[in-house]
């Protein structure tokens, strides 16, 4: 019963990212920025720093290869890269408390981290012609500010059924 | 405190990354149909995608409205002027499509497939990936509709893209917009000399589509509205692309290489127009007769 809970708030969160936040992307209002929303990487996150480590690394691996597949046609980049970088903060984050400061301080770097990792994979392959000075700018900014307002809003909510979850 | 890298975590990271290359690599290369199930998880997701693309495009929308309601007086008084010479031009199409009919008729060329011919499949776009970098957009028609891979997808600005993949009630649309290499069109530019060339690739910081291999002599300037040329037989012809915004030659100075500005807004789309091009599968007679 967990499971299918973590599942379905992960599929949601999934969805918001292709759907109703690229409805109201800067895009689409005429800004040239790019505000890309990481949801499945700082839920991931909270879920292993709250309930349980291997339960969140196996939703990175399987939320991973959705987003390859479903809004991407490049495999395995997502799968990689947000299985990493959950992997190597939750063994950073291991030895912090459980502090609002301290977890949104951790999904930022968090943030920074996956999006200089799918940049430089995708720098690699051919998909991101742009420079480095241009993409801080454009990219990597709107979208640490992003996640950084959704991780603060979804930090309550999540300690609070994490918390209910476990002491189940 | 734990080794941070422990030997068997490492084997696996090792592993990871080989699997990694093995599937960019297996994912790169054109793939003509999408396995069952690719096209079961693309379906099935993209009903939910539909589900929270609806409300949200209300809303959006409702915004939109507001800000329109202000410019409402201004905006129907340049309506109402081009209203009065809409009256005009509609007589003079009406002669000139009498005209073209009756010279079609004269010339016994009516049994040859027009090749600016098309049917159009409006679908709705139900998400979109979210990073800067794919350009891709889903819309919730798929094979079930009738759609077929590599058809163009426009809008009523102009053209947008082409389908690149299809499941039974979802398909993937790429956006000229995408930065890989693939993604090249026949065009032409609508003046006098109706100078041909292709469209080739797209520079994210300047926001322009590259227009390469013009010849060199060709005349092409400023404010010139580019079109696809309908060669190739892939794309109807005459689908507005955008506008040349400035001129140069390529590195070795053998062709000329236009920077075009698009004419969709690609940022910003709700409701697309799939179109089939009706010779496409008409028989062989008139795909011989295009590829000259």
């Amino acid at each position: 019963m967990n499971q299918v809970k973590l599942f379905i708030i992960l599929f949601i969160c999934f969805l918001l990212q292709g759907t109703v936040m690229q409805v109201f992307s800067l895009k689409s209002y005429g800004y040239d920025l790019v505000a890309a929303p990481y949801f499945i990487l700082i839920t991931v996150l909270m879920i292993g720093i709250f309930y349980s480590k291997a339960v969140a690394l196996r939703y990175a691996v399987i939320f991973g290869f959705l987003t390859d597949v479903i809004y991407t046609n490049v495999w395995g980049v997502y799968a990689f890269c947000i299985t990493l970088t959950a992997y190597l903060i939750l063994l950073l984050g291991m030895h912090f408390n459980q502090h609002l400061i301290i977890v949104v301080i951790v999904s930022m770097l968090a943030t920074i981290m996956l999006d200089l990792e799918v940049y430089g994979v995708y720098t690699l392959i051919g998909m991101a012609n742009q420079n480095f000075i241009a993409y801080t700018q454009q990219h990597l900014s709107p979208t640490l500010i992003l996640n950084t307002v959704f991780a603060i809003i979804v930090f309550y909510p999540f300690k609070k059924m994490m918390g209910a979850l476990k002491d189940r | 405190m734990p080794p941070f890298f422990s030997n068997k975590k490492l084997i696996i990271l090792l592993a990871s990354l080989i699997f990694l290359v093995a599937l960019v690599g297996f994912s790169l290369k054109e793939r003509e149909k999408l396995s069952w199930p690719e096209q079961f998880v693309h379906d099935t997701v993209g009903f939910f995608q539909v589900v929270f693309n609806r409300p949200a495009q209300y809303v959006a929308g409702f915004f939109e409205n507001v800000n329109d309601i202000r410019n409402v007086y201004e905006e129907n008084k340049t309506l109402k002027k081009h209203l009065r010479d809409y009256a005009q031009l509609h007589a003079n199409y009406d002669n000139l499509q009498e005209q073209y009919t009756s010279l079609k008729k004269q010339l016994h060329i009516d049994s040859v497939a027009d090749i600016d011919a098309y049917n159009r499949h409006v679908a709705m776009v139900s998400a979109r990936s979210f990073d800067g970098w794919n350009q891709q957009i889903t819309v919730n028609k798929g094979k079930q509709q009738g759609i077929q891979n590599g058809w163009p997808v426009v809008t009523a600005e102009g053209f947008i893209g082409k389908v690149t993949a299809v499941s039974q009630f979802s398909s993937t649309v790429t956006l000229i917009t995408d930065p890989k290499s693939n993604n090249q069109i026949a065009a032409e530019v609508q003046n006098k000399d109706q100078v041909n060339g292709m469209i080739e690739g797209y520079d994210a910081d300047k926001n322009v589509l590259l227009f390469k291999k013009i010849d060199i002599k060709a005349k092409i300037k400023k404010g010139d509205e580019v079109v696809t040329s309908g060669m190739g037989n892939v794309y109807p012809k005459g689908l507005l692309i955008g506008k040349v915004k400035s001129v140069g030659t390529d590195n070795y100075g053998l062709t000329k290489v236009a920077e075009i500005e698009p004419a969709a807004a690609v940022n910003r789309l709700d409701f697309v127009n799939i179109l089939e091009r009706k010779t496409a599968d008409s028989g062989t007679d008139s795909k011989g007769e295009n590829g000259q």
